[in-house]
């Protein structure tokens, strides 16, 4: 894979940690229930993500 | 922490727009520091990291017969404007031609470096909303409801 493919996944990876982490430090007071409710939405994401890429690697073979 | 500080209106408009312009300042003023330092640190290096992505925020251009006219350009303007300070900058940057930052639309990164800047923007969108909402509007409630509550006393 090429460089910029490392960066787009990269990207991928750090703007979804960094929106679920607002949205962690918006809703809660303590960092405890921050970084567990932000890991919990960041898997969630990056599974439904990959679940895309896997079905469009199926749909284009 | 003082996450339950309620301002006076015409303060926490204030606020509110200096929130928009430097994020996460109005819950630094209202002693939320942990709080308005994560944000300004989440908000900030997203937005750098797109400068460095070679990004700048665009005007769109709003002459509907032209070919670069659409409604993505003007929705990630409006995205990206959510980054107050740091998107006027941008502006002033290309309008002076000031040279300070290196944005080159051809850049093969140009696009991933605007989703940088849109994500930042539209992340502070949701914590000026947010600011809005625990000091201004849950103190307008608040002062509406101890207005109310003589009156139904008296009656």
């Amino acid at each position: 894979m090429t460089l910029s493919g490392w960066l787009h996944i990269g990207s991928c990876l750090y703007l979804g940690l960094v929106v679920t982490v607002i949205l962690g430090v918006l809703e809660f007071d303590e960092w405890r229930p921050i970084w567990r409710s932000a890991l919990r939405r960041w898997f969630k994401l990056i599974g439904g993500l990959i679940l895309i890429g896997v079905l469009v690697q199926l749909l284009s073979l | 922490m003082d996450s339950k500080r309620r301002l006076p209106f015409g303060v926490g408009l204030l606020l509110t727009l200096a929130s928009w312009i430097v994020p996460g300042s109005g819950f630094v003023v209202c002693r939320n520091y942990w709080r308005g330092l994560a944000i300004f640190a989440l908000i900030t290096t997203t937005f750098f990291l797109g400068l460095l992505l070679h990004g700048t925020v665009l005007i769109p251009d709003f002459y509907y017969r032209s070919p670069s006219f659409n409604v993505v350009n003007l929705l990630t303007f409006i995205g990206q404007m959510g980054n107050g300070g740091a998107s006027l900058f941008c502006l002033a940057h290309d309008r002076w031609n000031w040279r300070i930052l290196q944005s080159v639309e051809t850049d093969p990164r140009f696009d991933l470096a605007m989703l940088y800047l849109l994500v930042s923007g539209c992340m502070n969108y949701f914590c000026v909303c947010n600011f809005y909402d625990r000091h201004v509007a849950a103190g307008q409630a608040d002062r509406q409801q101890s207005a109310e509550k003589p009156a139904k006393d008296a009656s």
